[in-house]
């Protein structure tokens, strides 16, 4: 048996970018995420943020939050590559014998140009004076997608037509649209082949999630979810080599470690449910290659055989994804939290009927795909 | 299934690019790319054995975000985990903690910690500073020099300390710094010197406040077996932790750091340390204003409250005293942003290796290393490690 469970978690939102209670919702979530569990404050040993500051808009902005996650007095930490790679160092701190319940929080409520933060975050010297930002780098991958494989722009809006009528049912969900797969073709064009519908937004709100020790899970809940697995990984700030970018090494380096430590030989068979980062429609698709959920280049033939969808065989972004809700900050927390509900079946969000096993995908890559981290979770549930 | 986690290797960039940030002449890659190399090389091992690497600045100073992703020095070419912290100035600490965390757990083997010289981007870091501070009451007033200064008055006001005393502590800082080829400012300075500098913010003049200083600095963690593999006498960590006080400073004290003494009690007893100035033989602690260092000796325990200035002159904490302080000449002297932060966890290493050079003190076999970072120091960090005899 894993040794470490996320017991809880909380979520507000996700809406449009309006700057409403900023750091109000982390305590609000920590404060929720702890009750539903009926852990207090004091049962709290550390405190770890997620957020970056270029979000935040100030800077070492999780100075604000610590208290407010319940820090006060203890340890706390923030990891800027999101709540997956958070989860990560708080499970760690757990096997280490370092403390026995970790909040992780994060919050998306301050008002920013996304697009210039990303062209900030260019190198200097080729990118950064040609103004190049997210939406741009993700485009060249995509339109060197459609060159290589067997893809089309067809399935690319395919792959959101799916997606949104996920997020039609999950009350979290930040756009609630049911497009047609003309009407995401029809949509404005952001940067050839991305269209307007096929790139997801920025969402406002925030979550928390706890993690405990196996003993305190035992405690606190009957439906814990085990964390069996953790893989991180990075890869090169590089646009040279195009075929790397399609096949994105750093989060195959995640996978890699996470399935072994979950003894998972067979992730299509053996997992249940994933919910991915998909920042446009051909990072989903190139996804389920990289996570071996089937062979190099043959991605698009699981949309169109419908394997991915919520009622298929193995459902991807059954939460809607983030083309329905990118909260910047919170994404990896959320679609952890998304994955929860699904393997415990009590939450009206996420349906998945006899999910065991999940793999959550949490990423970085909202600056541009170059030089991005990644992490895979394999969550185990314990549904009858 | 706890792994006993030791350090192998700790360096820094090549000597001549501590200087005035203004002054740096190399790229953040190539600064990067020499810090780890003279890192793997004081290890005795390649980027290739490298399991994970966690990095920490804080992103404001380097005028970009998540500069990291940039580098390409940091182990990206070989995918593995990057792990990027920031918790202002404590991040050298805060990043040494997640390394350990993750070895102790058994996640990972060899662990590379890079900290970012951070300064050298930005034209001034006051106004990026200033954003972390409290929007309403206290962003208006707060720059870095104002949150030594705060601390320095109340704490010579409560316990009569004098501007002599200052003068005294940051002598005895500047002369340790001649010996080390990596401080930024690099000689000796008289007391009358000190007392004469103009002031800055009452009562911290020019010379009792740190430069601002670029270079950059690294760590390399590794697991109990590869330790043993690596060191004749293996540096092992026997405790890293941290602690968080409140956003808002008006629920603060200022004459005293009570949670640095709060966090100090829980890492000896993590350590088994009961009498910190017999057991521990070697100290680096976070001293940009040279208040903090008297405020220190009294938080981390090896003196009571007000007797700072006592315990200087007793000369415990000198190169030839029991318990030598900051023989690099500390933060007072080279102020390399975040680097600066992990610098204190590098020269107890360096000390406890053998390998700190003219500022080596007599066989140290315990130390402790001390940061202290956000919005007037919110958080402080500690480390205790120790040398096993062959």
């Amino acid at each position: 048996m894993s040794e470490v469970a996320l017991v809880s978690y909380a979520l507000e939102g996700f809406h449009d970018r309006i700057a409403s209670r900023g750091n109000e919702v982390v305590f609000e979530v920590s404060r929720d995420a702890l009750d539903k569990v009926g852990l207090e404050r004091e049962d709290v040993d550390a405190v770890i943020g997620c957020d970056q500051d270029a979000f935040n808009g100030v800077t070492v902005s999780f100075g604000m939050k610590a208290c407010a996650v319940g820090g006060y007095n203890k340890p706390s930490t923030r990891i800027q590559n999101g709540g997956v790679y958070a989860i990560a160092q708080a499970r760690s701190k757990i096997l280490a014998g370092k403390a026995d319940c970790v909040v992780i929080a994060s919050e998306d409520n301050v008002r920013f140009d996304e697009t210039a933060i990303s062209t900030i975050s260019q190198d200097p010297v080729y990118t950064r004076p040609i103004g190049q930002n997210y939406a741009q780098s993700h485009a060249m991958i995509a339109s060197h997608h459609l060159e290589r494989d067997d893809v089309t722009e067809r399935d690319y809006a395919r792959t959101v037509v799916k997606n949104y009528a996920a997020a039609a049912d999950n009350p979290y969900a930040h756009r609630k649209k049911e497009p047609t797969v003309d009407e995401v073709l029809d949509s404005d064009l952001v940067s050839w082949p991305i269209r307007e519908s096929e790139i997801a937004p920025v969402s406002a709100g925030g979550g928390a999630i706890v993690l405990t020790s196996a003993d305190l899970a035992r405690e606190v809940t009957d439906s814990p979810v085990w964390i069996e697995g953790t893989g991180l990984g990075s890869s090169r700030y590089s646009m040279r080599d195009m075929d790397e970018l399609r096949r994105i090494p750093s989060l195959r380096a995640a996978r890699h470690e996470a399935y072994e430590q979950a003894d998972i030989t067979d992730p299509r068979a053996e997992i249940d449910l994933a919910e991915v980062y998909d920042p446009i429609a051909p990072m989903e698709i190139l996804s389920y290659e990289a996570l071996d959920f089937c062979e190099d280049g043959a991605g698009a033939q699981m949309i169109r055989d419908g394997i991915t969808e919520s009622d298929g065989d193995l459902p991807v972004n059954p939460s809607g994804g983030a083309v329905a809700t990118n909260p910047l900050n919170t994404g990896g927390l959320y679609r952890t939290a998304m994955a929860m509900a699904a393997l415990r079946g009590d939450d009206q969000s996420v349906s998945v009927p006899g999910a065991q096993k999940a793999a959550v995908m949490g990423s970085d890559q909202m600056y541009g795909s170059r030089g991005r981290t990644d992490g895979v979770l394999v969550l185990g549930g314990e549904a009858a | 299934m706890t792994e006993q986690v030791g350090v192998v290797g700790a360096g820094y960039s090549d000597p001549e690019t501590f200087t005035d940030h203004r002054n740096a002449e190399r790229s953040k890659e190539d600064l990067a790319l020499s810090t780890i190399e003279n890192t793997l090389d004081n290890a005795g091992i390649g980027m290739a054995d490298v399991d994970a690497t966690v990095f920490t600045t804080v992103d404001g100073f380097e005028a970009t975000n998540r500069i990291e992703r940039t580098l390409g020095t940091l182990g990206q070419g070989n995918n593995i985990p990057l792990i990027s912290v920031n918790t202002g100035g404590t991040g050298g600490g805060s990043a040494f903690k997640a390394a350990y965390e993750q070895i102790a757990a058994g996640q990972h083997d060899v662990v590379l910690v890079y900290a970012s010289g951070s300064f050298d981007s930005a034209v001034e870091g006051q106004q990026i500073m200033n954003t972390a501070a409290p929007p309403i009451f206290e962003k208006p007033i707060i720059s870095a020099i104002h949150m030594g200064a705060l601390y320095a008055s109340k704490y010579m006001d409560t316990y009569d300390v004098t501007e002599e005393d200052l003068a005294l502590t940051a002598a005895k800082n500047y002369e340790s710094a001649s010996n080390n080829p990596w401080a930024h400012r690099d000689r000796a300075f008289s007391v009358e010197e000190i007392m004469d500098s103009e002031m800055v913010a009452w009562p911290l003049r020019r010379l009792l406040t740190c430069p601002v200083s670029s270079g950059g600095g690294a760590m390399i963690l590794a697991s109990e077996e590869a330790t043993r593999e690596l060191m004749d006498e293996p540096i092992w960590v026997d405790a890293a932790q941290s602690i968080t006080n409140t956003f808002l400073t008006g629920y603060r004290t200022y004459e005293s750091f009570p949670k640095l003494e709060t966090l100090a009690e829980r890492v000896y007893e993590n350590a088994a340390i009961e009498d910190p100035e017999s057991e521990i033989d070697y100290v680096e602690t976070f001293n940009p204003y040279i208040a903090f260092e008297l405020m220190q000796y009294e938080a981390l325990g090896f003196c009571e409250y007000g007797e700072g200035p006592e315990y200087l002159r007793s000369g415990i904490t000198q190169a030839d005293g029991d318990v030598p302080w900051n023989m690099s000449g500390g933060v007072l002297c080279t102020n390399s942003g975040i680097c600066a932060s992990l610098s204190r966890h590098i020269e107890v290493a360096l000390q406890l290796m053998g390998d700190a050079g003219d500022r080596q003190v007599d066989d140290p076999e315990v130390g402790l290393s001390h940061s202290w970072g956000s919005n007037l120091g919110q958080f402080h960090t500690l480390a205790v490690m120790s040398k096993e005899s062959a």
